[in-house]
C-alpha cells in the first residue's frame, strides 16, 4: 500500500498541472472510489456524481498529499468526506433503492445467466440484493460507511482508523454498532429469521 | 467474561481483530453460552449477506467524464457568472440594498480619497484635473474582451442548426469570442512585447510639471492609470512629489519617454521588455485547432442520432469550447498588455531639499527621530480618523444587510 514509485510520478505530474496524469491516476482507482460511491448511494447516478466529485476534490487537495500515509488511504479518506458531505447535504433519501429497478439489473444477471440457474432463482437473487441494499440504505451515513469499508472494500481496521481520522477502538465500536442496526434491520425484513440462526444455519432466505 | 462484554466484542472476533488472550475469553464463553453463540450466528449471517452486494463497474466513460468536469469547474470559477452567483441568489430587496450600500461604498471611497490628499486641485489651479478623476480615462483602443463577445454569431450559425439539449446551454450563453481583427491566420508573423520603463525625475516645479505629465499623456493618447500627489502640507518638512502609472499605446512609448525626460533631470530611468511572442503565437495556433475540433463536433453532432451519442458529443464540444474560452482569454490579455505599454513616473521637487543640519551628536539626533515618528503617527492617525468617519454611514447599512440577511435565512429554516 504504499506510494509506489510509479504512482509518486504520476502524482508529481500532476502537480505540474498535468491533466494527462490525474487521467491515469483516475483510471487507477476509478474502480474502487465508483463502487463505494455506489454502495453509499445506491444507484448509478448518484454514484457517478459522487465519484466525480470525489476525483475533482482529489484533484484540489493533491498539492496537500503529503505521502504520510499510502495514497490509497488519502484518496479513501478524501472519498469518505465527499460521501459524507454529499449525505448531509442531501439528507439522502433514506431507502435509494426500493422499487427503483435499474441499480442491480445489468451486470450480475448476464453472469448469472452462464452459471444458468432458474429464472426463479434469478429473480429471487435479485430481489435480496435489492433488499439487502435497502436495508444498508437505512443506516447512518457512518455507520454505512464503515460497514461498507470493512466488508466490501476489505479495508484493515489500521487503515479504516486512518481513513476516518480516528483510533482504532472508535473504529471497531462503530463497526460493531453498525453491524448491530443491519442485523435489527435484516431481521426486521426477514432476512434472518431468529430460530434459524440459533441453529446454527445461515440466515438467508430459502 | 459476561455475555454483555462478549458481545461487544463478537465484530471485531468476526474480524479476527481481537489479541489472542481475548480471543480465548470469547472462544470460552461461547462454548458455554447458548445465547451468545446464536447471536454470533447472527453476525456472521448479517456480515455474509452484505457481502453478496456488488457494485457494477464505473461507466465506460468515466474518465473522460471526470476530466470534463474538471475542465468545467475551472471555466466556471473563472467565469464572471460564476463570481456574482451569490448575488443572484439574494432575495429581491437584498439585491438592491447590496447595490445601493456598493454605490455608496464606491462614492464614499473616492470622496475621502480626495479629500486626503488634500485636495490637489485647489492647490494645482484652474485647468488641472485632480488624479482621482483622472483614473480610468477612456482608453483608446476597445478592450479587447469586448470585442470578443461582442460577435458570437458568426460561428453561431451552424449551431443553431443543430439541437441544443439542456445540458450545453450554460455555454452557449459564453460562446467562444471571434477571433480579434489583426490576429487572422495569416498575420505576418511579428514580435509581441510588453513594454515598461521606470523614470524618476527631479523637477523645479512641482504642480507645472504634473500637469504636464498629464498632458503628455493625453496627447500621446493614453491615460494615467493610477496618480499621487504629495504636495506637503503646511509642514515645510514632508517631501513634495508626485508619482503616475501611465498606460500608453506602444506605439508612442519611445516619444513619451523622450517628453517626459525634458520637464526635469533624470535620476533614474529602466527599460524593460518581455518578449512574450512564443506564448502569443502559440496560443494563436491552439485556439485555430480548438476551432477545428469544435466545428468537427459540430458536424458530428448534426449527424448523431440517439440522445447517448448527442449528450456524448456535447460534453466533449463543452471541453473543447471551454478550453478555447480559457486560451482566447489569455490571448486577449497579452494583446491589451502588448498595445498598451506601462510607465512609471516619480517627480520629486528641487530645491526644498533640508540643509545638512548641524551635528547634534547622538542625543540630539534620537531625540528627533524620537519626534518624526510621533508625529508622523499622530499624521497618520488622524488620517485613519477621518476615513473612518466617511466609512461610517456605510459600515451602518451593511451592518443592516446583513442582519436583514440573517434573519431570512433564519426564516427559512
Amino acid at each position: 500500500m504504499d506510494v509506489g514509485p510509479p504512482e509518486r510520478a504520476l502524482i508529481d505530474r500532476c502537480l505540474q498541472g498535468d491533466r494527462q496524469a490525474f487521467g491515469e491516476l483516475v483510471e487507477m482507482y476509478q474502480a474502487r472510489v465508483y463502487a463505494l460511491a455506489y454502495h453509499i448511494t445506491g444507484n448509478r447516478e448518484d454514484a457517478s456524481d459522487m465519484a466525480q466529485e470525489a476525483f475533482i476534490r482529489i484533484f484540489r487537495a493533491l498539492p496537500g498529499f503529503k505521502g504520510r500515509s499510502a495514497f490509497s488511504t488519502w484518496v479513501f479518506r478524501v472519498v469518505v468526506n465527499v460521501c459524507l458531505d454529499e449525505l448531509r447535504r442531501r439528507r439522502f433519501r433514506a431507502v435509494p433503492l426500493e422499487g427503483l429497478p435499474s441499480g442491480e439489473d445489468d451486470r450480475p444477471p448476464r453472469q448469472w445467466a452462464s452459471s444458468a440457474p432458474g429464472p426463479d432463482e434469478e429473480v429471487e437473487r435479485r430481489e435480496l440484493a435489492r433488499e439487502i441494499r435497502a436495508s444498508l440504505g437505512r443506516l447512518r451515513p457512518l455507520h454505512r460507511l464503515a460497514v461498507v469499508l470493512r466488508d466490501l472494500q476489505g479495508l484493515s481496521y489500521q487503515e479504516m482508523a486512518a481513513v476516518f481520522g480516528c483510533s482504532l477502538g472508535t473504529v471497531k465500536s462503530r463497526l460493531s454498532r453498525a453491524r448491530d442496526a443491519l442485523k435489527q434491520e435484516f431481521l426486521r425484513r426477514e432476512l434472518l429469521r431468529p430460530e434459524a440462526v440459533s441453529t446454527g444455519e445461515r440466515g438467508e432466505r430459502a | 467474561m459476561n455475555c454483555r462484554e462478549v458481545r461487544d466484542l463478537l465484530s471485531p472476533f468476526v474480524d479476527g481483530a481481537l489479541d489472542a488472550s481475548r480471543s480465548g475469553a470469547v472462544e470460552q464463553h461461547l462454548g458455554s453460552c447458548a445465547a451468545c453463540r446464536a447471536e454470533l450466528e447472527a453476525l456472521r449471517g448479517a456480515v455474509a449477506l452484505v457481502k453478496k452486494l456488488e457494485a457494477p463497474a464505473p461507466p465506460p466513460q468515466f474518465v473522460f467524464q471526470v476530466q470534463a468536469a474538471l475542465q468545467r469547474e475551472f471555466f466556471r470559477r473563472t467565469s464572471r457568472r460564476g463570481a456574482l452567483s451569490w448575488y443572484s441568489a439574494l432575495p429581491r430587496w437584498a439585491q438592491g440594498l447590496a447595490a445601493a450600500a456598493a454605490v455608496l461604498a464606491v462614492g464614499v471611497a473616492l470622496a475621502s480619497l480626495v479629500n486626503l490628499a488634500g485636495g490637489p486641485g485647489a492647490a494645482l489651479g484652474p485647468g488641472v484635473e485632480s488624479p482621482s478623476t483622472l483614473v480610468g480615462e477612456a482608453v483608446p483602443t476597445p478592450p479587447p474582451g469586448e470585442a470578443g463577445y461582442a460577435a458570437p454569431q458568426k460561428e453561431g450559425g451552424g449551431r443553431a442548426a443543430a439541437p441544443q439539449p439542456a445540458p450545453a446551454a450554460p455555454f452557449a450563453a459564453g460562446s467562444p469570442p471571434a477571433p480579434s481583427p489583426g490576429v487572422g491566420v495569416l498575420a505576418p508573423y511579428e514580435h509581441k512585447v510588453i513594454r515598461s520603463a521606470d523614470l524618476a525625475l527631479r523637477v523645479e516645479k512641482l504642480e507645472e510639471a504634473y500637469r504636464r505629465v498629464v498632458l503628455i499623456t493625453q496627447a500621446a493618447k493614453g491615460f494615467v492609470e493610477q496618480s499621487n500627489l504629495w504636495t506637503g502640507g503646511e509642514g515645510e518638512k514632508m517631501p513634495r512629489g508626485a508619482s503616475f502609472l501611465l498606460r500608453v499605446p506602444s506605439d508612442s512609448f519611445e516619444r513619451v519617454l523622450e517628453d517626459l525626460g525634458r520637464l526635469g533631470e533624470v535620476v533614474r530611468l529602466s527599460q524593460t521588455g518581455q518578449d512574450v511572442s512564443q506564448e502569443y503565437y502559440d496560443l494563436q495556433a491552439r485556439i485555430r485547432n480548438g476551432r477545428r475540433q469544435e466545428e468537427r463536433l459540430l458536424e458530428l453532432l448534426g449527424r448523431a442520432e440517439t440522445v447517448d451519442e448527442i449528450l456524448r458529443v456535447e460534453q466533449e464540444l463543452a471541453r473543447v469550447r471551454g478550453e478555447i474560452e480559457v486560451m482566447q482569454g489569455r490571448s486577449n490579455y497579452l494583446d491589451q498588455m502588448v498595445a498598451l505599454s506601462s510607465i512609471q513616473v516619480s517627480l520629486e521637487e528641487k530645491g526644498n531639499e533640508e540643509p545638512q543640519p548641524p551635528d547634534w551628536g547622538i542625543w540630539g539626533r534620537m531625540w528627533k527621530a524620537f519626534w518624526g515618528t510621533v508625529l508622523r503617527m499622530g499624521y497618520w492617525i488622524g488620517r485613519a480618523v477621518v476615513f473612518l468617519a466617511g466609512a461610517a454611514p456605510v459600515v451602518i447599512i451593511l451592518a443592516l444587510a446583513w442582519w436583514g440577511w440573517r434573519r431570512w435565512r433564519r426564516s427559512r429554516r
